[in-house]
């Protein structure tokens, strides 16, 4: 079936099943492996994108919901300067290591920023509760935000 | 590949329904689950989806001229718990589902047709007095919630209905009360959960109501019980005797079972000492 959507501000047109995940459309279709597949149902947010603005779990959004909608992924956000922001906050924090939760967690960030762009630390725990990363232990995470917090003061 | 619908007048959708068996698809996090075959395998949906998140009029939260509040059956988790006409305890309740990814889709009505003993919602709706109005093209019924679910993964709705609506009657309350035990604050389901609320007006309680998730089939909420309760004096309902047997009193009704996430003696003991955390904060 044909879908058409917004990927990343260009406008898209993939033919699969309606039922095939957003995910699977991203990563095997669309060629962005950015958003990775973790846990496949909605435990681990390695699959994080942005749906009209919202974050959303790629794995359990059937392509057929996202006809008609704004997609954006890290491989778009990274080209905006909100995106730059967070990417390098992550960095500078060494909040990264193997960086599979990394595309998830730049996306949580943002949209928490977006949200409260002067965060409490409870707000980006929130913010960030659905993305689990096996190797920082999330301090580096969460300070990642207050990084992008300061340095972005402005951008937010 | 299944047909898919995806209306956004819920006339269409209805009409659709009459002829065809479909599953409806909300926000999909309970049915992705369920038809999940292995990564890189599209879902296995043996029948035709008919998807209820375009449907405009469902989208919406209103209060109708008696005060009683209507969410409809698109409404998403994270929609309920930004609006200003919600009750605080069912923000509350929601807030504590997964996390904010999953809350942006998943709906309240599809918590409530999923029917879980643990589903996160069922105990504060049970405590409102909540109703639903299902509705085909043949027309619609409206029944208790209590009605509606009949057990674990059960309730009455014919093929041809959707859940249109959830409604909660208006009603004060001057306290209320909601812990949810679970492995992490974040994306774990239920081990046992309580939520109450009383109307106490000069140390007199008006109104005491009580419900128990994931201790039973169903959620445990007991009028007659409640009754016991209102009309007495705080001091009353404080005193250790009084508490004691009222434990004794909810303990037949709560039956819970062992599972992976818990075990049915850890349940009960943690619902009845919260029954008396409850009883003892009341002022
Ligand atoms: C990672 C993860 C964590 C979770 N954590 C929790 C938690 O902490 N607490 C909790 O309670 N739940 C939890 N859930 C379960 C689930 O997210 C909730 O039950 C959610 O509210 C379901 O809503 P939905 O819109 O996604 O339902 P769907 O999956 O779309 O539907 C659920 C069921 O209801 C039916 N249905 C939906 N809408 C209607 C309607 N209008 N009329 C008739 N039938 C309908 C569907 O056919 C299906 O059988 C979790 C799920 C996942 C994947
Ligand atoms: S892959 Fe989607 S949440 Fe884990
Ligand atoms: S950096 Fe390895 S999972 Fe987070």
């Amino acid at each position: 079936m044909k879908i058409e959507f917004t990927l990343n501000q260009q406008p898209i047109a993939v033919d699969v099943d309606p039922m095939q995940t957003l995910l699977m459309t991203l990563r095997q279709d669309c060629g962005l492996t950015a958003s990775k597949e973790g846990c496949n149902e909605g435990e681990c947010g390695a699959c994080s994108v942005l749906v009209n603005g919202q974050l959303v779990n790629a794995c359990l959004l059937p392509i057929a919901q996202v006809s008609g909608n704004h997609v954006q992924t890290l491989e778009g956000l990274r080209q905006t300067e909100k995106g730059q922001c967070v990417i390098n906050a992550l960095l500078e924090a060494k909040g990264v290591q193997c960086g599979f939760c990394s595309p998830g967690m730049v996306l949580a960030l943002y949209v928490l920023l977006e949200q409260h762009p002067q965060p409490t630390e409870q707000q980006v725990r929130t913010a960030l509760s659905g993305n689990l990363c096996r190797c920082t232990g999330y301090s580096m995470i969460v300070d990642a935000a207050f990084i992008a917090a300061t340095k972005g003061a402005g951008l937010w | 590949m299944v047909a898919i619908y995806r209306p956004t007048q819920l006339a269409d959708a209805l009409a659709v329904l009459t002829n065809e068996t479909c599953t409806v698809f909300a926000g999909g996090t309970d049915l992705m689950v369920r038809h999940r075959v292995r990564p890189n395998i599209v879902a296995d949906f043996s029948q035709p989806v008919m998807f209820i998140d375009a449907i405009t009029e469902l989208g919406q939260i209103q209060t109708l001229a008696d005060g009683t509040l209507r969410i409809g059956a698109a409404v998403t988790l994270a929609q309920l718990i930004a609006h200003p006409l919600i009750p605080d305890l069912l923000k509350q309740s929601a807030a504590k589902i997964a996390a904010p990814a999953l809350r942006n889709r998943a709906t309240l009505v599809g918590n409530v047709c999923n029917a879980s003993p643990a589903a996160d919602t069922l105990p504060i709706l049970y405590l409102l007095d909540a109703k639903v109005q299902l509705q085909s093209c043949q027309g619609e019924r409206t029944m208790a919630l209590t009605q509606f679910i009949l057990g674990p993964g059960q309730t009455p709705i014919d093929g041809c209905e959707l859940l249109t609506w959830l409604e909660i009657p208006p009603q004060q309350f001057t306290q209320t009360f909601y812990h949810k035990v679970g492995t992490r604050a974040a994306n774990a389901l239920t081990k046992v959960s309580v939520v109450a609320a009383a109307q106490v007006v000069d140390e007199h309680v008006l109104d005491w109501r009580i419900a128990f998730g994931a201790v039973a089939p169903t959620v445990v909420r007991s009028p007659s019980l409640e009754q016991l309760v209102v009309g007495l004096n705080v001091s009353q309902l404080q005193q250790t005797h009084f508490i004691t047997q009222l434990q004794q009193q909810y303990a037949e009704l709560i039956v819970p079972i062992d599972d992976q996430r818990s075990t049915a003696k850890y349940r009960k003991q943690v619902a009845l000492n919260l029954l008396k955390r409850w009883l003892l904060m009341i002022n």
